[in-house]
């Protein structure tokens, strides 16, 4: 009899862990839909560096196609990085330096390199990389939210936990601390949207550094639309056939 | 370096200028460089062209500052790429001089899994930094001061692309006659790549007019998510380089240092990468290159030095031949891209907001020779800055420490448009 309760006790446990698991997912899409849109995206960005007086520092124009499995390609657009790219696929990086012609398998360390890591821009999908549980009710500057802790499903992705408040209607996002894998906060992260009213996308993401040089970069998505690239594009050795993908 | 004349300046820039016309309307991407460098450089006095110098003296006339302003172009689009570059240089004896070259202008068909190319171009092969036997088509210098863009060969190349594979056949160097320098020599090239997980694996193959075939297989490995792996290995039929004559006489005519055949040659390299969460990245790479001299045939040119420095006391009428014969002897140092055949490689690298330092050694364990770098970077918005001290050095028969300079001190800054 003990055994049987104790079986059901663990069926209804995992039951309920599943359909938080379901629940947490399908937040975390919504979620998703302001942030990137849909899977397969192509997605403007601009990265702006500001100084702690508020004074812009540096500028970087990002072209990022996010593909479905994890797979992404990021082709740096300003006349600092011109021709470089990065290949996401996966667990997988490659970075291609235009004065190189070969694209070279880098770390997910080599990865976070910059103000705004390539995991900022290229990172998108929170529903795909993470899995977490709901924390509870918050209040979020006098509007209800929802706080949420993801963990990171893959060892290679920019930020190894993220504590994300979302809106309770319709899950939009508002503020997020996100932490690197050392469990160190390395950015706060908060939204602007298009309709702050009736918000339907966002069109800003500021970034605050808390780990060393607590500079803020904003993150500004110029224009998306849905793009699925050709199989190649997503071969490293194509990265060096092509310098221009759009 | 395949620069071409002043004179040819404008063509250059107007087939530049020429070549976004060609790109189909709208798909035209411009964008450029112009930079700044000044080289300074401290000659190395127990050098054997120092020397040389002394017994001949005019023999060298060699600079000591080098400033460089120079202007890259770019134009892309969907069929037609180009790239190229006008230069104006000025020496400590005012010397001056303008030269541009073209280092890219090809064009490609095919936007699937098929792509075909034909113009001047660079191929860049292998996973290599220090050392790349592989990089059978470019061939590019590595370990240069200041990275520059690498100036393309011509040839005609045909891609084939999967998800996961791709495979290159390259003609290059099509019509030109056969040569002993193996960078100028026409050849077929060939690599197969596969993506297996984690792992990188490229294999190679090469057939030239006179070099004759070539294997090769290259891997790469993210190990963990700090550290990479990488490895190469060559082995070439025949390889051309200079050796000395078997001339036993001290005294010769003309330089005893002749290009000579050697068989079956291997080169190999193994090398890592670590890079922690604070951006401290490690690089640690090992080679042998079979086409370098010998630890022996390094010995005799050592023991022959010394008997053309030490016979001027009793030929003293000689001094001007004896001058001439240790000035050939400089000739050996370009007999191999590498100059001793085992190599140590390590760099240090720390990436801190804008500012990038770092510090390498390239150490040759045959005669404990070493050149060390130490390099400050800075990147701006669009400017960047950079500037470092490159020391040669090691005992006294180390082959490094006896290379015509013995400090390299630059700085350089570009502007991106």
């Amino acid at each position: 009899m003990k055994t049987a309760i104790h079986t059901i006790a663990l069926l209804l446990a995992a039951t309920t862990g599943l359909a938080r698991a379901d629940e947490v997912g399908d937040i975390l899409k919504a979620a998703d839909q302001f942030r990137v849109g849909s899977e397969n995206m192509q997605v403007e960005t601009e990265i702006t560096t500001f100084a702690k007086d508020g004074s812009k520092e540096k500028e970087r124009n990002y072209l990022v196609f996010s593909q479905v499995n994890h797979q992404s390609l990021v082709l740096m657009k300003s006349p600092a990085e011109k021709g470089q790219k990065v290949l996401m696929l996966g667990d997988d990086f490659w970075m291609l330096l235009p004065g190189s012609q070969r694209p070279l398998r880098i770390t997910p360390m080599q990865k976070l390199l910059g103000d705004a890591s390539i995991g900022d821009v290229a990172t998108m999908s929170w529903a795909q990389d993470y899995t977490g549980k709901i924390i509870g009710e918050e209040k979020c500057d006098d509007k209800a939210c929802v706080h949420l802790s993801l963990n990171a499903v893959r060892k290679s992705v920019a930020y190894q936990r993220i504590e994300v408040w979302l809106g309770k209607s319709k899950h939009e996002p508002i503020k997020a601390d996100l932490y690197v894998q050392s469990e160190k906060l390395a950015k706060q992260a908060r939204f602007v949207f298009d309709k702050p009213q009736a918000p339907t996308a966002v069109t800003e993401m500021f970034l605050l550094d808390q780990l060393s040089s607590h500079k803020e970069t904003r993150v500004r998505y110029l224009g998306r639309k849905q793009k699925t690239v050709p199989e190649q594009w997503l071969n490293p050795m194509f990265l060096a056939k092509n310098p221009s993908l759009e | 370096m395949p620069d071409l004349k002043t004179q040819t300046l404008g063509s250059v820039l107007a087939a530049l200028l020429c070549a976004p016309a060609c790109v189909m309307a709208g798909d035209t991407d411009f964008s450029g460089q112009v930079r700044g460098l000044d080289n300074s450089y401290s000659s190395n006095s127990v050098s054997p062209l120092a020397i040389a110098n002394q017994l001949v003296p005019g023999l060298l006339s060699k600079n000591t500052q080098l400033g460089v302003v120079e202007t890259e172009l770019r134009a892309s689009g969907k069929v037609i790429n180009a790239v190229a570059t006008v230069q104006g240089q000025i020496n400590d004896g005012g010397r001056t001089q303008a030269t541009a070259w073209l280092n890219e202008l090809y064009g490609s068909l095919g936007d699937g899994a098929w792509q075909f190319s034909a113009g001047k171009k660079t191929i860049a092969w292998d996973v290599g930094y220090g050392f790349r036997p592989n990089d059978v088509v470019a061939q590019e210098k590595r370990r240069s001061l200041i990275s520059t863009t690498v100036i393309g060969k011509p040839l005609a190349s045909l891609d084939y692309f999967t998800a996961n594979t791709s495979a290159t056949l390259v003609w290059v160097n099509p019509g030109h006659a056969a040569t002993t320098d193996i960078a100028d020599e026409q050849a077929l090239a060939a690599r197969v790549y596969h993506r297996a997980g984690g792992v990188d694996l490229h294999g190679f193959g090469r057939y030239g007019q006179k070099s004759g075939g070539s294997l090769g297989t290259a891997a790469s490995w993210v190990a963990t998510d700090e550290m990479e792996i990488h490895g190469s290995v060559r082995f070439m039929q025949r390889n051309t380089g200079l050796r000395m004559n078997t001339d036993p006489a001290l005294l010769q005519r003309t330089s005893p240092w002749q290009n000579s055949t050697q068989n079956n040659v291997v080169q190999a390299m193994l090398g890592a990468n670590y890079t922690t969460e604070s951006q401290h990245s490690f690089f640690l790479e090992a080679w042998w290159d079979g086409t370098a001299l010998s630890d022996r045939e390094w010995q005799d040119w050592n023991r022959r030095n010394l008997t053309l420095q030490g016979s001027v006391n009793y030929l003293p009428q000689m001094q001007q031949i004896i001058g001439y014969n240790l000035a050939w002897q400089n000739q050996a140092l370009s007999a191999s891209g590498n100059i001793r055949r085992k190599n140590v490689f390590a760099r240090w690298s720390w990436q801190k907001n804008d500012w990038q330092p770092s510090l390498d050694i390239l150490w040759t364990p045959e005669d404990h020779g070493r050149i060390i770098t130490a390099a400050l970077g800075w990147q701006g918005d669009r400017i960047s800055i950079n500037g470092g001290l490159r020391m040669y050095g090691g005992p006294r028969k180390a082959i490094i420490a006896q290379l015509p300079d013995s400090k390299t001190a630059y700085v350089s800054a570009t502007w991106a448009f």
